[in-house]
């Protein structure tokens, strides 16, 4: 494969320059964490695999990034920045625009803003789905910034170029199948589209949703969806750039369901007087750490790159990306309406990061066993997962095949609760170690 | 006699306008999705009743069951659970004469193996070789009892939390499905609805039963 060598050297110096920041940053020890077992380190600490430093030491942001902070130091994110940019042009669900000044007024949640690099090195990442996606949801927060993109970009295009210096095969270092998964590990789909796309989807349920002013009842149920929401977004560890909003939907299934962009959806039995706490607070931290570790955007963003194989070509697409091109605005309009399905790992993950943060609401370890047992009675009914279908393709392989609803597969119920199990005990063993 | 035509032209005009104006009155037939020849074809069998453009439907509810109707297949999102068999006890419910209705017959492949009825988390009903189809006689009085269902497959265990409808919630809404039924509506009409009245007073099990129901009926 023909790398660009322009290219190369620019993802040279973003490399070295990287470098140069990542060294200036002082080593800080994993941080330590309240837990119900007392101070623990490893619920959240960071993963090995990723390192962080200040955005605002960085020297190698884009015109456009610097735009960008400039409109996150004055509360907004880089799309609202950007007055709404290039997806101005969709309508939300219920009369707005997609512009994202005007929807984040309308949101649910209080919008905090990370600053923090997060660098991922995508040639580190392996193949196989099942092991692709922390189980114990270390980092519940996923990388988002573009300038992670762009960083991480240019050590994987100083990779690929070393790669072919030294015949292009070693360990199975193929720069069609990397940048495909660079498709897919990167973030690089700009959150605007992210919240166009999810309010794409969302516009098509519209009808479905509960109208908040029908009547007392259900005013009552919004006020206790928010009041749920703003809970499980009150522990998480971290900023996170996302407006969660959350609508209740006129069915009674028990159900919750994440749209990408950090739209909530909770059936309304879910959010009655009579339903109980901790199993909707579960299940809507389930859903909101589908959104932070962006398991349904890196779906899209897989599907948006198919058929693109040279690093040449992926460049310059997450170029049209940020830029705005009416080529990905087409590509988004083809993918809307698919049913993007998620791995059983990304279902256990989850559920791990759902866990975590239970756990910093139920500091008590009798209050967190008893909700996690509560919660394991009622998980399921589930879908008998096909072991050969998705444990064993790689989730590049899962992403080529998606279809409406095929790869719709929840973790079988023994293995979801054996997941929950296995980090009480991870819980307790800690607060054991820590006396 | 002319005056007499012009009368019954009048009369006739008066009389036809409505009808002809459903599909903006009425709704189905301007919503989008689903099947489009049997979309219609229901639509149009709607717009013939006289319960068509009723005040006493709510648009939203109209516009739901329809929607619900018509995308059957999802799209986007990600659920947390698979959604327990369509028309299964949950949330709000209305007990019919023979009580709590349960309709498994879209499970019988996976064969059936146990059924569990909770109430309050106690046991209250338990079955072993049953019909996928049955009732269980409750006390309806009770509706701050909250019952909870578990049913065993040989593939998959699923289960429903359900309570009983307040006793003017039932009363309205039975009034208005004897009402609906004594119309002398087509089953297919008759069934969207009663979907309609169901979605309004948030009993979204029976509604989702009926579309299940006229689902079925239509080949949807």
């Amino acid at each position: 494969m023909k790398i660009n060598k322009t290219v190369a050297i620019v993802g040279g110096v973003v490399f070295f320059q990287a470098a140069f920041v990542l060294a200036a940053q002082p080593a800080s020890a994993p941080p330590e964490e309240e837990s119900i077992w007392g101070k623990t380190k490893n619920i959240f600490s960071q993963s090995g695999g990723e390192k962080s430093a200040e955005d605002s030491t960085s020297s190698k942001e884009t015109d456009q990034e610097k735009k960008d902070s400039s409109a996150k130091s004055s509360g907004k994110t880089a799309e609202e920045g950007k007055g709404g940019g290039w997806l101005s042009n969709f309508s939300s669900p219920f009369g707005g625009s997609a512009d994202s000044s005007s929807e984040h007024k309308g949101g649910d949640s209080k919008k905090t803003t990370g600053n923090k690099l997060k660098i991922q090195d995508i040639t580190d990442v392996p193949t196989m789905a099942s092991v692709q996606l922390d189980p114990a949801c270390k980092q519940i927060v996923a990388p988002f910034g573009t300038t992670d993109s762009a960083i991480s970009l240019g050590i994987f295009a100083m990779k690929i170029k070393a790669a072919e210096a030294i015949g292009g095969q070693g360990r199975g270092f193929q720069a069609e199948t990397l940048i495909k998964q660079a498709a897919v590990t990167l973030n690089w789909l700009p959150m605007s589209a992210e919240m166009t796309l999810g309010d794409s989807l969302l516009e098509s349920k519209k009808s479905l949703v509960l109208e908040e002013g029908k009547n007392s009842n259900s005013k009552k149920r919004y006020i206790k969806a928010r009041k749920i929401l703003q809970d499980v977004l009150s522990q998480l560890p971290e900023e996170t750039p996302y407006e969660f909003r959350i609508f209740v939907m006129k069915d009674s299934k028990g159900n919750a369901q994440a749209l990408p962009g950090g739209i909530i959806l909770v059936d309304s039995n879910l959010v009655d007087e009579r339903a109980n706490e901790s199993l909707a607070f579960f299940k809507v931290a389930h859903e909101v750490s589908h959104v932070l570790q962006r398991h349904q955007t890196r779906m899209y963003q897989a599907r948006l790159v198919d058929g693109i194989d040279t690093f040449q070509k992926f460049s310059s697409f997450i170029a049209d990306a940020k830029s705005g091109s009416q080529f990905n605005i087409g590509y988004l309009g083809a993918v809307k309406n698919l049913f993007i399905g998620f791995s059983e790992s990304q279902e256990l993950q989850a559920d791990s990061c759902a866990f975590n943060l239970m756990s910093r609401k139920y500091q008590d370890g009798d209050s967190l066993s008893g909700s996690i047992r509560f919660i394991e009675s009622r998980l399921g009914p589930v879908v008998a997962v096909d072991e050969k279908s998705t444990d064993r393709v790689s989730l590049l392989d899962l992403t080529k095949n998606l279809t409406d609803g095929q790869f719709e597969k929840h973790p079988n119920t023994s293995r979801r609760k054996q997941n929950l199990e296995d980090l009480l005990g991870k819980a307790r063993t800690n607060q054991i170690s820590m006396k | 006699m002319k005056i007499g035509s012009l009368t019954l032209f009048i009369a006739f005009i008066f009389l036809a306008i409505p009808k002809l104006s459903f599909p903006g009155e009425c709704m189905p037939l301007n919503l989008e999705g689903g099947d489009t020849d049997k979309s219609k074809l229901l639509a149009k069998r709607v717009v013939r009743t006289k319960l068509c453009g009723s005040e006493s439907f709510s648009r939203q509810s109209v516009e739901s069951v329809w929607a619900s109707l018509m995308n059957q297949k999802k799209v986007g999102g990600k659920r947390f659970d698979t959604p327990p068999p369509g028309g299964s006890p949950t949330g709000l419910i209305l007990p019919s004469g023979k009580g709590v209705d349960f309709d498994f017959r879209k499970l019988q492949e996976e064969k059936l193996e146990s059924f569990m009825l909770l109430a309050d988390g106690k046991v209250i009903h338990r079955l072993n070789n049953f019909d996928p189809e049955f009732s269980i006689q409750i006390n309806t009085a009770s509706t701050s009892v909250s019952y909870s269902w578990a049913l065993k497959t040989s593939k998959n265990n699923y289960h429903g939390e359900f309570h009983l409808a307040e006793k003017d919630v039932a009363a309205l809404v039975n009034s208005r499905i004897t009402e609906i039924r004594s119309s002398h509506l087509d089953r297919e009409s008759a069934l969207l609805y009663e979907a309609i009245v169901y979605d309004d007073n948030e009993l979204y099990a029976a509604r989702d039963k009926a579309l299940h129901d006229l689902a079925d009926l239509i080949g949807m």
